[in-house]
This record gives C-alpha cells, sequence and structure tokens, in this order.
C-alpha cells in the first residue's frame, strides 16, 4: 500500500519557499551524503527524544508520588550501574583480561539484545508517531535514519551506565591500565552501536519481508525464543558464581574462541591492555567490520521501503474471531473477581504479547530441567543427594512474579479509567488479579511441573509435596510482591526500561534466594514432623501476609487517582 | 443532583479548576461548556470521583465526592473523552464486564446487556472485538456502559464524538427522555447548536473559572449576541475570527 506525505526518495527537492539546508558540519555532510535531509534528520531525533523522556516522566510522575515509587528509567539505570558493579568482580579478582573482558561484553550484547528486543522495540516498528508525520515530506531513509539514531542515544546511555563500574575496575585492576580502558571505551562504542544497527535492520528487513498481518505475530514468537534465551542466560548465572565457575574458567587458547562474538570486543580490550596477539588482532577486525556491516545494512532497500512499510502496517486491521463466552463456574463468582477474569481471559487469547509472556516459563522450565538433567540424575530431595533442580525451583518460585509484571502492564493501560469510575473495590479487583494467577496459570503451570518431574523421583507424593511446597512459596512471593505494589489489572504504561529494570531486579532477588531453597528444601524433608512443620508455618505465614497485604492494598488504593 | 461549592484543582502552580461552584438539578440536562483546557474534563473526573479536589466540595447524587466516591460512583455513568476501552474484549464482553464492576447481578446484566445492544444496533456484532469496531461504535459501546446500571447522574464528555447522524439524534433524543424520567445530565460538549438545542441550562468555563451561568436564552441576552456560538466567543475572549484569518492569509503570502 503506498502511503502519502513519508516519501520513498531522497531529501533533494526543488522548493523554492524551502529553508535551504547546506550541510554545514562533518555530520551533516555525512547525512548528505547517504541522502539524509539533516534539517528533519535533528528535528525528527530531538522529537523522538523529548517524547520519550516526557512519556516516561510525565506518565509516571504523579502516579509515582501517589505509590512512592521512582520512574522507570531512572531505576532501569540504578538497575544497570548495580548490575556493572557485579560484572566487575571478575577484574577485580585479577582472573584472565580476555575471560573477564568477554564476559562483560557478554552481559553488555545480552542486556542490550533484550532491552532492543522487548523495550525499544516499538521505537522502530510502531507506526504511532508515523500516524502524525505520514503527511510531511520526510523521505523513507531520513526518517529510518532518524529512528535508529533515537535508539542509539539510548543505548549508548544504557552501555555507559553499565559500563561505569567496571571501567573503574580496567583502570585498577592488575592486568588493566589506561590502555584497557580507552580500548574499552572503544569497545563498548562497537559493540552498542553494531547490536543497535543490528536490531533495526532485523526489524526493518522483518517489517520488509513479513505480510503485515503476520508480522505482529513474528515479533512476538522471535521475542519469545529470544526472550527465553536470555532468561534462561540471566538465571544461569547466578547458578555459575555459586558454584564458583568464574574463579575455575579460563578461556581456551583455540581459534574458536573467536566465533563468540562478545570476544571480539574483548580482544580490542586486550589489545589496549598492550598484549594484542595475531588473533587479538582479528577479532578486533571483525568487530569492526561488524560495525560497519550493521550500518551498511541499514543503508540498502530496507531503509526505502521503510515508510511504505509502516503505513501498509498503520492501515492494516486486525481481524480476529470471536471468543467463546467465559462460562458461570464456582470460581470467580464474585463481581470483581469476574471482571478480572474476563479481562484476563480476553487479554490472554488475543493480546500475543501477554501470552507469549505466560508461555515463555515453559520453554525456560524445561531447559533447565534438561540442564539438571545434563550431567547427572536429578536428586529427590527427601532422599538426599546434590542434584537438585534448583533452576526449576527458581522458575516456579517467580513465575507469579513475572507473570504479574505482564498481567499490569499494557498497551491498553488508558482504558483502564473504567476501573475508577465505577464501584468496584480497588482491593478486590487486586486480589481478585492474584487469585486468578495462582488459579489459572500458577495451577496448571504447577502440574505441568510435577508430571516433568515425576519422571526422575522415587514416589509421586515426593512430587506432590514438593510441588505444593513451591507453590506455597511462590503464592508468598506473589502476595509480597501485591504488598509492596499493588497494581490494577493492565492500568500500567509498557515504558521503556521497564522490563529490563524488572528482569534485572529479579536477576538479584534470584542471587540471593538461589543459595538458600534447595538447602532449605532437604533440611525440611528430612522427618515427616518437619515435613508437616513447614506446612502449618507456609499457610500461617500465608495467612497473616494475605491479610496484612489486603490492609495495605485498602490504605494505598484509598489514595490512587485516575491517570487516564 | 450535582452541587459544588468553590470546588478547587490544582497542579503544583497550574490551577485547572478555580472555586467552581454550580449545581444541576435532577431532570436538568446542565450544558458544561468551555474552550479547550479550561478544565471541562478535570472537573468531571473529581464529580465522578476519579480524582480528588485540592480543596472545595461536590455532592453528586447526594453524596459528598471525596467522603463517600463509592456511594457516587454507583449512581453515576460516564462517557470519558478519551472512549478508551479495553479493546481485545467482544461488545458483549465490555458490558459484562462493566456490569460486574457496578456489581449488577447475572441475569440483570445479562437483560440491560441484550437491552442496550438491541438499542445502539450492536446486536450483530455483539461477539466481535472492540479492536475490530470503527469509532463510533466505540463510543455506542462507551454509552451503553455508562447506562447498564440506570444511573441517576450521567456525565457524558463529546459523547456524540464519532456518531452518525441516525445514532446522534438517538442518543439526544435518549438524554431528552432519561432527563424527563427526572436524571441529572452534565453534557460536555463543543458543538454548540447542539448543546443550545439539549441543554435545559449551561454553564460555562474558563481558566478554570465559571464566567457564566443560565440557559442559553439568558447568555445570549446577557452578552448581546445573537448566537450562543458568539456569545462563548465573547465571554471567551476570543480573538475576532475575521480580523485573524486576515492577518494569517497576509502572513502567509509574505511568506
Amino acid at each position: 500500500m503506498k502511503q502519502e506525505g513519508v516519501r520513498r526518495e531522497g531529501p533533494r527537492r526543488e522548493d523554492p519557499k524551502r529553508e535551504d539546508t547546506v550541510p554545514s558540519g562533518l555530520l551533516d555532510r555525512l547525512l548528505t551524503a547517504i541522502d539524509v535531509d539533516p534539517t528533519q534528520w535533528r528535528a525528527l531525533v530531538r522529537l523522538a527524544w523529548r517524547t520519550d523522556l516526557r512519556t516516561t516522566s510525565a506518565m509516571s510522575l504523579s502516579r509515582m508520588r501517589a505509590s512512592g515509587q521512582e520512574p522507570h528509567v531512572l531505576w532501569m539505570y540504578v538497575s544497570l550501574l548495580m548490575m556493572g558493579g557485579f560484572l566487575s568482580v571478575p577484574i577485580w579478582l585479577h582472573l584472565s583480561l580476555l575471560f573477564s573482558a568477554t564476559l562483560f561484553f557478554t552481559f553488555i550484547l545480552f542486556n542490550l539484545g533484550s532491552s532492543l528486543l522487548i523495550d525499544f522495540q516499538s521505537i522502530v516498528i510502531s507506526p504511532d508517531d508515523y500516524r502524525q508525520l505520514a503527511y510531511q515530506p520526510i523521505s523513507s531513509r531520513t526518517f529510518l535514519v532518524a529512528r535508529t539514531a533515537g535508539v542509539l542515544l539510548h543505548v549508548w546511555l544504557m552501555t555507559g551506565m553499565f559500563a561505569v563500574v567496571p571501567l573503574i575496575a580496567f583502570l585498577t585492576a592488575s592486568q588493566g591500565g589506561l590502555g584497557a580502558v580507552g580500548a574499552a571505551i572503544v569497545a563498548l562504542l562497537l559493540a552498542s552501536t553494531t547490536a543497535a544497527g543490528a536490531a533495526v535492520w532485523l526489524y526493518a528487513w522483518l517489517l520488509q519481508h513479513t505480510s503485515v498481518n503476520a508480522l505482529k505475530q513474528v515479533l512476538t514468537w522471535l521475542q519469545l525464543i529470544l526472550s527465553t534465551v536470555l532468561n534462561g542466560f540471566f538465571l544461569l548465572v547466578p547458578l555459575l558464581a555459586t558454584r564458583d565457575l568464574f574463579s575455575q574458567i579460563t578461556p581456551p587458547d583455540t581459534i574458536w574462541v573467536s566465533l563468540y562474538p562478545p570476544s571480539w570486543y574483548a580482544a580490542i580490550v586486550e589489545i589496549g591492555a598492550g598484549r594484542g596477539s595475531a588473533m587479538a588482532l582479528g577479532a578486533a577486525g571483525v568487530a569492526m567490520a561488524a560495525c560497519a556491516l550493521s550500518l551498511y545494512g541499514l543503508s540498502g532497500r530496507v531503509s526505502l521501503d521503510y515508510a511504505d512499510r509502516l503505513g501498509a502496517l498503520w492501515t492494516a486491521s486486525d481481524a480476529g474471531g470471536a471468543s467463546a463466552r467465559l462460562r458461570r463456574g464456582w470460581l470467580f463468582r464474585d463481581h470483581e473477581a469476574r471482571a478480572v477474569a474476563l479481562l484476563i481471559r480476553a487479554q490472554f487469547r488475543h493480546d500475543l504479547r501477554f501470552r507469549l509472556a505466560v508461555l515463555g516459563i515453559l520453554p525456560i522450565t524445561v531447559i533447565y530441567l534438561l540442564f539438571t538433567a545434563f550431567d547427572g540424575s536429578i536428586s529427590d530431595p527427601f532422599t538426599g543427594g546434590s542434584h537438585e533442580p534448583q533452576l526449576v525451583y527458581f522458575a516456579v518460585i517467580l513465575f507469579p512474579a513475572l507473570l504479574k509484571q505482564a498481567l499490569v502492564r499494557s498497551d491498553a493501560w488508558r482504558a483502564a479509567w473504567i476501573f475508577h469510575a465505577t464501584p468496584a473495590d480497588g482491593v478486590r479487583l487486586v486480589l481478585a488479579l492474584k487469585e486468578y494467577v495462582l488459579v489459572a496459570f500458577l495451577l496448571p503451570y504447577i502440574v505441568a511441573v510435577g508430571l516433568l518431574l515425576s519422571l526422575w523421583f522415587e514416589t509421586w507424593w515426593h512430587v506432590a509435596l514438593l510441588v505444593l511446597v513451591l507453590a506455597l512459596v511462590a503464592h508468598l512471593l506473589l502476595l509480597l510482591d501485591l504488598w509492596i505494589r499493588p497494581q490494577l489489572p493492565f492500568s500500567q504504561p509498557a515504558t521503556k526500561g521497564a522490563r529490563t529494570r524488572d528482569t534485572i531486579f529479579l536477576m538479584f532477588v534470584i542471587s540471593c534466594v538461589g543459595v538458600s531453597v534447595p538447602r532449605l528444601l532437604s533440611m525440611l524433608f528430612a522427618t515427616p514432623t518437619r515435613i508437616v512443620s513447614t506446612f502449618v508455618v507456609l499457610l500461617l505465614v500465608t495467612a497473616a501476609l494475605q491479610v496484612l497485604a489486603a490492609r495495605r492494598v485498602r490504605s494505598l488504593m484509598r489514595d490512587v487517582e485516575a491517570e487516564v | 443532583m450535582i452541587i459544588t461549592h468553590d470546588l478547587t484543582k490544582n497542579y503544583g502552580a497550574m490551577m485547572a479548576v478555580d472555586r467552581l461552584s454550580f449545581r444541576a438539578d435532577p431532570g436538568e440536562i446542565l450544558g458544561f461548556l468551555g474552550p479547550n483546557g479550561a478544565g471541562k474534563s478535570t472537573t468531571v473526573k473529581i464529580l465522578a470521583g476519579m480524582i480528588k479536589p485540592t480543596s472545595g466540595q461536590a455532592i453528586v447524587a447526594g453524596h459528598d465526592v471525596v467522603l463517600a466516591p463509592l456511594e457516587v460512583k454507583k449512581r453515576i455513568g460516564f462517557v470519558p473523552e478519551s472512549g478508551a476501552l479495553y479493546e481485545t474484549l467482544t461488545a458483549d464482553e465490555y458490558l459484562e464486564f462493566v456490569g460486574c464492576l457496578h456489581h449488577l447481578d447475572a441475569a440483570r446484566r445479562a437483560t440491560r446487556v441484550d437491552e442496550l445492544l438491541d438499542l445502539f444496533q450492536l446486536t450483530d456484532v455483539r461477539g466481535k472485538r472492540l479492536q475490530e469496531f470503527s469509532k463510533g461504535m466505540r463510543q455506542k459501546v462507551a454509552i451503553a456502559a455508562a447506562l447498564l446500571h440506570t444511573p441517576e447522574v450521567l456525565f457524558l464528555d463529546e459523547p456524540l464524538d464519532g456518531l452518525d447522524a441516525n445514532t446522534a439524534m438517538l442518543v439526544k433524543e435518549l438524554l431528552k427522555r432519561l432527563a424527563a424520567q427526572g436524571r441529572t445530565i452534565l453534557f460536555c460538549s463543543h458543538v454548540l447548536e447542539v448543546v443550545e438545542r439539549i441543554c435545559t441550562r449551561i454553564v460555562i468555563i474558563d481558566h478554570g473559572r465559571q464566567i457564566a451561568e443560565g440557559t442559553a436564552r439568558e447568555i445570549m441576552t446577557r452578552t448581546g449576541t445573537p448566537s450562543l456560538e458568539l456569545a462563548f466567543h465573547r465571554l471567551t475572549g476570543g480573538a475576532e475570527a475575521g480580523v485573524v484569518t486576515a492577518e494569517f492569509l497576509a502572513a502567509l503570502e509574505k511568506a
């Protein structure tokens, strides 16, 4: 579909009334050379940056004030700073510079990848601002290059925050020095630019080669696969840390290491530290070539078709079949509970992003189970043994909390005015959200995990007791989450950086819970008396927290005002 | 009934609503007018119990909006300007969802949903998701949702926006009959002809402050203008349209 306004041709037009845009600086000349209008480009980048900052702050500030939270973007940067601190440990531990730098760039690339795929996808794909700009005489390439610049600004800022502590570590570590720091900065710029360029190219390419109706499906499945890899990776790291792998691993001295992209950037740091080998020089060359390639890719055909495809995406209708009615059962009979059930069910059926956020935990669980079973049989905590499926425990315990994130953030958050204009009880709505998570998602998930574990465990009741304890602990964490952040369903905007921040935060939580849970389980399952006591204590704590959470939700919801 | 007394809402230094005092009695359709950014939507949100005033008092359907917001919400219907709905729900499901939030029992909910879908000629598309609806159809659903629990007071912010001529006529007639039944309606609109035709009384605000109140005729007499449009123009200090357009065209010529 051909759209008016944003055009495919270059910016050079004959218009006597138009302000003359003679390229002045180096950047202007560069932009003009690739057929990008520098004036428009600057205006678009400024617009995108202002919009992001203002949307994030304005949309959130009054809500933040009410709930005592901090803005998402700020928290994301604080999380990145903390994560950078965590990653500087191997550098300070005097491990091999190549290894610690490779680990550092692995994290950088994973983190950037996840943000680009999850949080910043909309910068490239969303036709939202295109609606306002479609009528303006902007060339397709100018539009794409401006959006790429917007992504790059975010990415550089994120990388900068992430790298503060590791750069200090590179400066002070025995193998580092000023040269290593300078090289690390160059490598960071190359890595982040390559990641951003590749991600934008991937989206623009998908936009070009996928039918408009299939695009949302393709993007969401892509997100599922990549976020599964990413979450799996993030959850694996604390385990590696607890197994002291940081101090055992040394990089294999083989050319095959060069096939691992983070090692290319690590090689640049090595060169900067004065340890450049021929292999390191080659790897650094590859890093530079990758960066050039990712930017060159954007100047190709994808940039010419970009505006047309966005236009098609904008005008495409999103038709879908009718849903079966929600039957009245014995569950969710209460008014608020039924309203929440109706809403979540519809979102699950028709909002692919939400559905995949829920289903995404399943492949992760299977991966963890296989990861544990890979180097030996899985131990039953009742019979002892040192090979318990810890990662599966983490997945079960964190599933409801992960789910709650997906349940409160939505593109449809503006429709949440209805909760404020009706006599619905806010406390009941929030608690109904929790009950629905428990019944509709956690229970089937627990059953599935139980079935999987029964393949390794000796008796079925061991499995039953284990998953019951895990479910109770997961429920407790969910209650705790509600106690800290009571939120109405689908009432929060999916702001940029929020998911990145939450994922990073969860990684820290896992690091804390990770070591204690398996040891605790073996201890609690040692005798029948302890097992009974465990259940009694868990049930009592659950009941107490339920009451406390309801009380706190009631007091907080009283002050919550409509934001929409 | 709606009564406000010195109702004020400020956001820091910005005064959105400034000591607003007016009343609307049962059976009245009160036109609530003002230029863009005058504070109409903020006032309506305060009256609907969605946001709290900084000071002053508002009584809606016999209840104070600050002290008993839930009692107010039980008795009001609201159509917001944004018209945002949960679009993954079907029309049927959305009305059931709103019915649940209003604590209507299942039988009454089903009856009311059927009646309203029928009234707004949405029965054939009741199973379709709102995502597939046109703007006008969504607006019909929003109005139906506001009427679901037969409210005493209705707050309608640009309710005719996006509706086709036939549905707009239906809504106007419906509002007149609802008022005749003794309900109170606060009607915000920029379409002054409609306001003039259906509203029994009008309140005009500007910069959060009330600048006129009375019937359309009273306001026109007071301002010495032959139409509500000109009265509004004079009261809200809009520049002379003829002069502005002439200046604009001259500037355009120069460029």
